[in-house]
């Protein structure tokens, strides 16, 4: 019912192993699933593991999807029980992420800025996903699910298995913490400030 | 730092006004606040201009081209993986259980040369083959559940812990579970909270026709269909069958008539029942839910009573904390109410091309075949018994044979493994 029919076909196809299928499934999920992964993870080599593994265990389970949720929370949540297996697993906390985050070319890009407040807002932004990566693994997933996704809270709620409460919880503080955090940098995001 | 009141009350709501869970009226008051107060007002524009950043961080982000081409190959692999050695099970199944039935068929033929047996037995050596398919379909069986297993523990590898714990205190029942069974008589008042669901399996000739009677039932019955996929194709076009899988929330009261009334849309095949008493994480929810309210409300009075403002600071947010409380466990019991009261019930509606009718014959025929067919019941009888002593007699020999196969399988075992890495 929440699926296109088209997702439907391919989720058929796919579940009976057609990689093909499964590759054009996928396609409209793999960035998204990057971007958590990234997120989670702080670097691109675990990000780009995380997301192979992700799919992988999509794949595999696939037959097992019976649309209780939207496919869409569904592959969330693996990629998130994934990335949080990864950090768990290397109990290492992801660290300067944001330098790999500018190395790899990737930074927003409007058509209308000028060089320099282009310059400002990446500046900002980097600083913002520095911030992210000092949450702790809890918080930062529920502020990127909800910040930097947009899922509602029932969503993340089924995404991170916890109830909605918790997820509020960990999101108000998190905000709280973000924005002290760019409080505190009044040479980057002062601008406004009077 | 100014902080009143109101100052704290603004802030205590910004994540609600931020996510746009606060009514009209609500709304205003807070954007009258943020108007009349500068340092809530600043505080508000921090947080949406924060908001705005985060949202706009990732928005474009696409996954570079080497992790895209890595998962798909790792994909890829898999498939072709999964394809050979689904070729390779299959054939292995088939030579290994052919070799075993050739052995034991072999086995208990030398050894009943050695015995007296009506001379009508000794020449029936074609039905020995009926033995062989018989226990090639027990193998096939087995063969199966161990990648039944492993697909399952993948699903819980994906993430669902929870569900495979839930899984786990889910009990088959035979009945309803019997509430007199809670030996505390304070408990013994309480209504039960049993979440049931059900599956069934029905097979139709006419699968729209059915279908259509499905969604009768499903309308009439006050449920709705929660999920519903339809895949296969048709006879006609040369496919297997259609198949309706869906998931149907029926109003618990009605469940039984519900399940009772699916003979009217097709032969039921298959039927699971279950049923899981949570009234003890209910009742024990719910208590916890009044404890909090009672302190929130205690906390409330405290509030009026406050004498400096560090005190009332520290209180609202306290209060702060069991509001969040009170929300998760009000968000728990009413999941918990809604899968009481509608349950569960997962359909398989199977095209098929015709039911096996009940076979209608004359009787000397009938008797003919049942007499024949009790024939070869006591002949399979006797050779499979000759087959017992037949193995009873030759086990000596296991004592070598089963640790040299043992050996054997476990290295094939390992090699197959470091392939597989
Ligand atoms: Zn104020």
């Amino acid at each position: 019912m929440q699926m296109a029919d088209e997702d439907r076909l391919l989720i058929h196809e796919a579940a009976r192993g057609d990689a093909y299928a499964f590759e054009q499934l996928m396609r409209r999920h793999e960035g998204r699933m990057y971007a958590v992964a990234l997120r989670m993870c702080g670097n691109r080599e675990d990000a780009q593991d995380c997301v192979q593994d992700a799919m992988l265990r999509v794949y595999r389970a696939l037959d097992h999807f019976k649309g209780q949720s939207s496919f869409s929370t569904w592959v969330y949540r693996i990629t998130m029980n994934t990335c949080l297996d990864e950090l768990r697993r290397r109990k290492v906390r992801a660290s300067s992420s944001l330098d790999t985050l500018l190395e790899s070319g990737w930074s927003p890009t409007d058509e209308e800025d000028t060089p320099e407040r282009h310059a400002l807002r990446s500046e900002q932004k980097a600083a913002l996903g520095r911030a992210i990566n000092d949450l702790p693994e809890d918080m930062r997933a529920a502020i990127v699910l909800r910040e930097l996704h947009g899922l509602s809270y029932e969503e993340i709620s089924s995404v991170l298995s916890v109830n909605v409460g918790t997820i509020k919880s960990r999101i108000s503080r998190g905000r709280e913490k973000l924005r002290q955090l760019i409080e505190s940098q009044p040479e980057l995001f002062g601008r406004e400030k009077v | 730092m100014v902080e009143n009141l109101e100052c704290r009350r603004f802030r205590n709501r910004i994540d609600a006004y931020l996510d746009n869970e606060l009514s009209a009226s609500e709304r205003e008051e807070m954007q009258r606040h943020a108007g009349t107060c500068p340092e809530c007002g600043q505080l508000l524009k921090e947080y949406e201009d924060m908001r705005a950043m985060l949202a706009d961080l990732d928005r474009d982000m696409d996954i570079p081209p080497e992790a895209a081409q890595a998962w798909r190959s790792s994909v890829r692999d898999e498939c072709e993986r999964r394809r050979a050695s689904s070729r390779f099970g299959w054939t292995k199944a088939v030579v290994s259980v052919a070799a075993a039935v050739a052995v034991l068929v072999g086995a208990t033929v030398v050894f009943r040369n050695g015995m007296e047996r009506p001379a009508s037995y000794k020449s029936a050596r074609n039905t020995s083959y009926m033995a062989g398919s018989a226990s090639y379909d027990d193998y096939d069986l087995e063969f199966e559940t161990p990648l039944a297993m492993a697909a399952t523990s993948m699903d819980a590898g994906g993430g669902a812990n929870a569900t495979a714990s839930a899984r786990k205190t889910i009990l088959e029942s035979d009945g309803p579970v019997d509430p007199s069974a809670v030996s505390d008589s304070a408990t013994a008042m309480r209504k039960p909270v049993i979440l049931r669901s059900a599956s069934r399996t029905v097979q139709s000739t006419e699968f729209e026709s059915a279908v259509e009677r499905l969604e009768a039932l499903v309308n009439g019955s006050s449920a709705w269909f929660e999920y519903r996929s339809v895949s296969g194709s048709t006879f006609a076009d040369g496919g297997l069958g259609r198949t309706l899988s869906a998931t149907v929330r029926v109003p618990s009261e009605g469940l039984d008539a519900f399940l009772a009334s699916l003979t009217d849309v097709g032969a039921v095949t298959a039927a699971t029942d279950r049923a899981e008493d949570v009234s003890d994480r209910y009742y024990d929810t719910q208590t916890r839910l009044s404890t909090l309210r009672a302190e929130y409300e205690r906390l409330t009075d405290l509030v009026t009573d406050a004498a400096d403002l560090s005190d009332l600071l520290l209180l609202e947010d306290k209060m702060y904390d069991v509001q969040y409380q009170i929300d998760a466990i009000e968000g728990e019991l009413s999941g918990l109410d809604s899968r009481a009261n509608y349950s569960s019930v997962s359909i398989t509606l199977d095209e098929v091309r015709e039911y096996v009718e009940p076979v209608v014959v004359d009787p000397t025929l009938g008797e003919r075949i049942a007499k024949g067919f009790a024939d070869s019941i006591a002949w399979v009888r006797d050779f499979l018994q000759d087959m017992l002593v037949a193995v009873v007699a030759f086990s000596p020999a296991l004592v070598v044979i089963i640790p040299a196969v043992l050996i054997i399988w476990l290295v094939v075992r390992s090699i197959r493994r470091k392939h597989r890495k």
